[in-house]
C-alpha cells in the first residue's frame, strides 16, 4: 500500500477496498458457499412450499390472501440466513495463520478486516436474492411496486445477512476454527420457521406465534412483504431497519470485542 | 475354526469396537440425528401444523401424518457415520494391518453395515416417542412401533450405501459430508408432508415416481391403521435394489483397496 494511502481516511478507505477484493477473490475461486449455498434452500422451498402448502390459506383465520403471493417476499429473506457465516471462516483462517497479528504492524486498524469482509457478505448475497426473486415470479409471486420494491426487498435482505454474521464472526474469532461456524448454520432454521416468513400470525399455535412476534427477522419479513405486496413507505420499513440497526450493532459489538480481546492477549 | 464362523467372530468385533466409538461420541452418533429431526417435526408442525384443518386431510392432526416420517428422517439425517469411521481407518493404516492378520477384511465392512443398522434404532425409536408424545397416532401398538422401527433399519442399511460407496471411490471427507444433503429432495418430493391429492400434478408424479414414497407410505399404513404390504414390498424392494447397486460397487472399491500392494 502506498504511504499516502496508508494514512487517514483515504488510507482506510484503500484497505477496505483491498480486503473486499481480497475476499472476493477467494469467494470467485470456491464460489458453492458464497453464491450458491445461500440461495438453495431458498429455491428448494420457492418450489416445494408454493406446491405442497398453499391449501393453509383455506384454514380458517388464514389472512394473508394468496399463498403463493405471501410467500416469496418471507422466503427470499431466508437467503441471509440458510447461507451464512461464509466470510467469517476466512476471519478464523487468517487469526489461526497470524494474519491478523502481522496486519498489526500496518497502519490501517484491525477492524477493518471485518468491515471489509461485511460488505463483501452483504454484496454476496444479491445474485441468491436475485435468483429467489425471479423463481418466486414463475411460481406465483407479486410486486405491485417495481423496481422499487425490488430495490427495498435486495437492501433488507444485505442487511439482514451483515446484522446475521456477526453472530458466526464472534464465534469464528473465539474460536478460530474456520469448520465452526458452519456448525451455527441450523440456528438460521428456528429464525426463519418461527417469524411470519412462511405463514401470517393467525395460523401459529399460540407458542409459535409469541416467539415469532418477538423474533427480529419478523418485521424484516413483514417490510419485505410490504415492499413488494403493500405501501412500499410504509411503517414495517421503518421498523425493519431500525431493528436491523441495532441487531447490526449489538451482533459486530460481540465481533469486535472478541477481535480486540483477541489482539489484547495475542 | 471354520471360515464362516471366523467371519462372524471378526464381524462382532467389528461391531464391537465401532460400537464403543460411537458411544463414546454419542452426540454425533445418537442424539444429533434424534435433536435434527425432532427439530424439523416441531417446526412444521408449529408452521403448517394447521393445514390439518383443511377439507380432506386424511388423519386427525398434521403429526399423525408426518410422525412416520420423522421416524424414517432421523436415518437420513444421521447417514454417514460409519462410512466416515471407515475412511478414518483407511487413512489411520488400520485397514492395512487388518491385511497382517488372517481375518476377512470384508468382516471390517460388514460389522460396520451391521452397527450402521443398530445404530438407526436409536433416533428412530427417540423420534417415535416424541412424535406419540406429541400426540401422533399409533393403533397397532408395540408391534406397529416396532414394525416402523424396522423399516428405519432397513432404510438405513440401504442409505448408507451411497455414503460408503462415496468414501471408498473418493476417499475424502468431504465428499462423503456432501452427500448429506441429497435427504432433502428425496424427503420434499414424496409424500412425506401432505397426501398425494393436496399436490398439483407435476408434483405429485415426481412423489409417485419417487422410490422412497413407498416405504413411507408403508410405515404410515402400519401407525395409521392396516398395514399396507403391497407398498412395503414395493419399498423394501427398492431398498435392496439400492442396497446391492451401492454395496457392488463399494464392495469393489473396498476389494482393490484391502488387495493392492
Amino acid at each position: 500500500m502506498s504511504s499516502s494511502a496508508s494514512t487517514g481516511r483515504g488510507g482506510q478507505g484503500a484497505a477496505l477496498s483491498l480486503v473486499f477484493r481480497r475476499q472476493a477473490a477467494a469467494a470467485g475461486r470456491d464460489p458453492g458457499p458464497f453464491f450458491v449455498l445461500p440461495a438453495m434452500p431458498a429455491l428448494l422451498m420457492t418450489v416445494v412450499f408454493t406446491a405442497l402448502f398453499d391449501r393453509i390459506s383455506e384454514v380458517p383465520g388464514y389472512d394473508g390472501g394468496d399463498y403463493d403471493a405471501f410467500l416469496i417476499p418471507g422466503v427470499v429473506v431466508l437467503v441471509a440466513l440458510l447461507g451464512a457465516g461464509a466470510t467469517s471462516t476466512s476471519v478464523a483462517a487468517d487469526l489461526r495463520s497470524g494474519y491478523f497479528d502481522r496486519l498489526r504492524l500496518l497502519p490501517p486498524p484491525p477492524v477493518t478486516q471485518l468491515i471489509g469482509r461485511l460488505l463483501f457478505e452483504a454484496v454476496r448475497l444479491l445474485p441468491g436474492t436475485v435468483a429467489v426473486l425471479a423463481l418466486g415470479f414463475l411460481f406465483g409471486g407479486q410486486n405491485r411496486n417495481g423496481m422499487a420494491g425490488l430495490a427495498a426487498v435486495v437492501v433488507l435482505v444485505c442487511l439482514l445477512g451483515v446484522a446475521y454474521s456477526g453472530v458466526f464472526y464472534a464465534v469464528a474469532i473465539r474460536t478460530q476454527d474456520p469448520q465452526t461456524p458452519f456448525q451455527l448454520q441450523p440456528l438460521g432454521l428456528p429464525l426463519a420457521f418461527l417469524s411470519t416468513a412462511l405463514v401470517p400470525l393467525a395460523v401459529m399455535p399460540t407458542w409459535a406465534e409469541t416467539l415469532a412476534r418477538y423474533n427480529p427477522v419478523t418485521p424484516v419479513v413483514d417490510a419485505s412483504r410490504g415492499a413488494l405486496l403493500g405501501d412500499l413507505w410504509s411503517h414495517e420499513l421503518l421498523v425493519a431497519l431500525a431493528v436491523l440497526a441495532g441487531v447490526i450493532v449489538v451482533t459486530q459489538a460481540l465481533a469486535w470485542r472478541a477481535l480486540h480481546s483477541h489482539l489484547a492477549g495475542s | 475354526m471354520p471360515a464362516p464362523r471366523r467371519f462372524v467372530r471378526d464381524m462382532g468385533l467389528v461391531f464391537t469396537r465401532t460400537a464403543k466409538e460411537a458411544i463414546g461420541n454419542a452426540g454425533l452418533a445418537f442424539v444429533a440425528p434424534t435433536l435434527l429431526a425432532v427439530f424439523l417435526i416441531v417446526l412444521f408442525q408449529g408452521v403448517y401444523g394447521k393445514i390439518a384443518d383443511t377439507t380432506g386431510w386424511p388423519a386427525d392432526q398434521f403429526i399423525d401424518w408426518v410422525a412416520p416420517g420423522g421416524v424414517l428422517l432421523s436415518v437420513f439425517v444421521g447417514a454417514g457415520y460409519t462410512a466416515g469411521g471407515l475412511l478414518r481407518d483407511a487413512e489411520s493404516g488400520y485397514l492395512d494391518r487388518i491385511r497382517l492378520l488372517p481375518a476377512n477384511p470384508a468382516a471390517v465392512l460388514a460389522g460396520k453395515v451391521a452397527f450402521e443398522a443398530a445404530r438407526a434404532v436409536v433416533p428412530a425409536t427417540g423420534v417415535l416417542l416424541v412424535a406419540l408424545a406429541l400426540g401422533a397416532d399409533n393403533r397397532n401398538g408395540i408391534p406397529g412401533a416396532l414394525g416402523v422401527v424396522a423399516i428405519a433399519v432397513a432404510l438405513s442399511v440401504a442409505w448408507n450405501g451411497i455414503f460408503y460407496l462415496s468414501a471408498l471411490a473418493t476417499r475424502n471427507h468431504a465428499a462423503v459430508l456432501g452427500l448429506q444433503p441429497l435427504f432433502m429432495p428425496v424427503i420434499m418430493f414424496s409424500t412425506f408432508w401432505v397426501p398425494a391429492r393436496f399436490m398439483p400434478g407435476w408434483y405429485e408424479a415426481a412423489a409417485t415416481w419417487n422410490p422412497f414414497t413407498p416405504t413411507l407410505d408403508a410405515a404410515r399404513s402400519i401407525l395409521l391403521g392396516t398395514a399396507d404390504w403391497g407398498a412395503l414390498g414395493v419399498g423394501l424392494s427398492a431398498l435392496a435394489a439400492l442396497a446391492v447397486v451401492t454395496y457392488g460397487l463399494a464392495g469393489r472399491h473396498y476389494a482393490t483397496a484391502t488387495t493392492a500392494d
